[in-house]
């Protein structure tokens, strides 16, 4: 009996040195999240697809967590629910923070993807991750702190422009919902975020 | 053939761990992460392999081969598991081609050597004969193991189980379960985030359950994975047959993992073509046989084996002994 209990012993340390170890980084990682969850008012956590995602429901369907599409992902901005997004587990399917790490548009992933869950998309101007919305109140030009642009300058689809040579305005057609923008923003409260309605996590 | 098999299975995983890693060092030198390339010894020591090498064909050389045991790409040609596409297909209920093209090679290779990915291949079944050996000593120490049995039809209920579940809750359940899934999916996390997830808990717990509980209880009565393999291999051309110089010794009884028997031909499509039984069998009664004849459906009842051909030695060895 003694060597039955050394045995449950340490299959529970284990389990909860796993478990305690997930639950403390999840908590380092999440603070840029966690600060734009306050600002920006939303009751759910924002979470992009990688490009060319088919809709929510299907995607959920078709995805067989296997990581290909993080593996060749060159920035590492694919990431998996099991690494712990917000120290919560989840089902183990690819997303992106844009806030943390945006996509570049290499579109690596939707080649090597088996299960058509990511589809092949051609040009940068076809991916629809979602869509970019900028704060005004939070805007270092708007809010008369200095000029700033950065937004305008990553941008890898020239879907912001510049008012008066000083005012970022996302030009919603064209935007495709990198994130580049919300990567880059100075602010640490982001003023520019990636809104992909479908895409909200369920708190 | 015992020592080839070990070597292609302990390949297996090395390749499982290395196509990531190296993935990841492409990555890396994409980025110019000097820093983190230093700090990581496996990263440090590739590295080292790459010093002199152009930066780009590095790059390119890194993600030439993408994936691991579940889903692969190489050189741009796609290799799944067939119960990957199986599940993905029958979740969404829809055909996409790429992947349906995907499973050619595994299908080829089942309908022609039969169950051989769960028995050289699969990581899972490496670790679980690992823990057999281990199961062993732990018996020799004095430990009573208990050993349940239930049917090895059990697969097939766990299969349709999970194909109807996943359905229902629009999500392919069994890739949370499923062994060589979960084994690829943890290396890649550790390689990747450097955190383990659940999944090795789920794997030790198996292990756990096949030391002390039952001898290999998910291969031989669980997996649904080796339910496809097995529905498959109904139709294998390469067989294990018996010759007339068996001497009735059965020693090839006892060896077969999945209580197949041999020595009286009763070898279902459960067999995984270790070989064992053909490597322990002393008089060579045992034959691979690669025929065309072997694929189509015949009786399956089981013979003894005919009388002794003659020789001196013929008679059973249980006899001898006394």
């Amino acid at each position: 009996m003694n060597r039955r209990e050394l045995l449950k012993l340490l299959g529970l340390t284990a389990a909860c040195g796993i478990l305690g170890e997930n639950a403390s980084a999840g908590t380092r990682g999440g603070n840029t999240e966690k600060n734009n969850l306050f600002r920006w008012g939303y009751q759910q956590e924002n979470y992009l697809r990688p490009p060319g995602a088919l809709p929510e429901k299907k995607f959920m369907q078709a995805c067989i967590s296997c990581g290909i599409c993080a593996q060749v992902c060159p920035t590492q901005c694919i990431r998996f629910f099991t690494q712990n997004y917000e120290g919560r587990l989840r089902a183990d399917t690819p997303y992106i923070v844009a806030a943390e790490r945006a996509c570049n548009l290499c579109l690596e992933c939707t080649k090597v993807c088996p299960t058509g869950a990511l589809m092949p998309v051609e040009e940068k101007q076809d991916v629809r991750m979602g869509q970019a919305l900028l704060k005004e109140d939070l805007c270092l030009p708007y809010i008369k702190q200095g000029g700033c642009g950065a937004c305008y300058t990553v941008c890898p689809v020239n879907a912001i422009r510049l008012d008066k040579q000083r005012y970022p305005k996302v030009i919603a057609d064209k935007c495709v919902g990198c994130g580049l923008c919300e990567e880059v923003c100075l602010q640490k409260v982001k003023a520019v975020r990636i809104i992909d309605e479908s895409r909200r996590l369920k708190s | 053939m015992q020592a080839t098999r070990k070597t292609v299975q302990i390949a297996v995983l090395a390749l499982i761990i290395l196509i990531p890693l190296f993935n990841y060092y492409g990555n890396k030198i994409q980025q110019k992460d000097e820093i983190a390339i230093g700090k990581s010894i496996p990263l440090a020591a590739i590295h080292s392999l790459f010093k002199g090498s152009d930066r780009d064909a590095v790059i390119t050389l890194s993600h030439q081969v993408k994936g691991s045991i579940w889903t692969i790409d190489i050189w741009g040609l796609k290799i799944s598991d067939p119960l990957a596409v199986l599940e993905s297909s029958v979740t969404a209920l829809y055909l996409y081609w790429p992947m349906i093209l995907s499973i050619f090679i595994p299908l080829l290779f089942t309908l022609i050597l039969g169950r051989v990915y769960c028995g050289w291949l699969c990581p899972m079944n490496l670790f679980s004969e690992t823990v057999t050996m281990l199961r062993k000593l732990l018996e020799k120490t004095g430990y009573r193991t208990r050993d349940i049995n239930f049917s090895s039809k059990t697969k097939y209920t766990v299969l349709i189980l999970g194909l109807s579940a996943a359905y229902i809750l629009g999500y392919p359940l069994m890739v949370l379960i499923y062994p060589p899934s979960v084994i690829s999916r943890e290396i890649f996390n550790k390689i990747y985030s450097g955190l383990w997830g659940y999944g090795i808990l789920i794997i030790g717990g198996y292990l756990f359950m096949e030391l002390i509980l039952s001898k290999r209880w998910w291969c031989r009565y669980i997996c649904p994975g080796g339910a496809v393999y097995i529905s498959l291999s109904r139709f294998r051309l390469l067989r294990i047959k018996r010759n007339n110089n068996c001497n009735q010794c059965g020693d090839c009884v006892p060896v077969c993992p999945y209580d197949l028997k041999p020595m009286t031909q009763e070898i279902s499509a459960q067999c995984d073509l270790c070989c064992r039984c053909v490597s322990v069998c002393k008089p060579d009664a045992l034959d691979y046989t690669f025929s065309l004849k072997n694929a189509l459906p015949k009786n399956t009842k089981a013979t003894t084996p005919g009388k002794p051909n003659g020789k001196p030695n013929g008679k059973p060895k249980q006899q001898e002994k006394k």
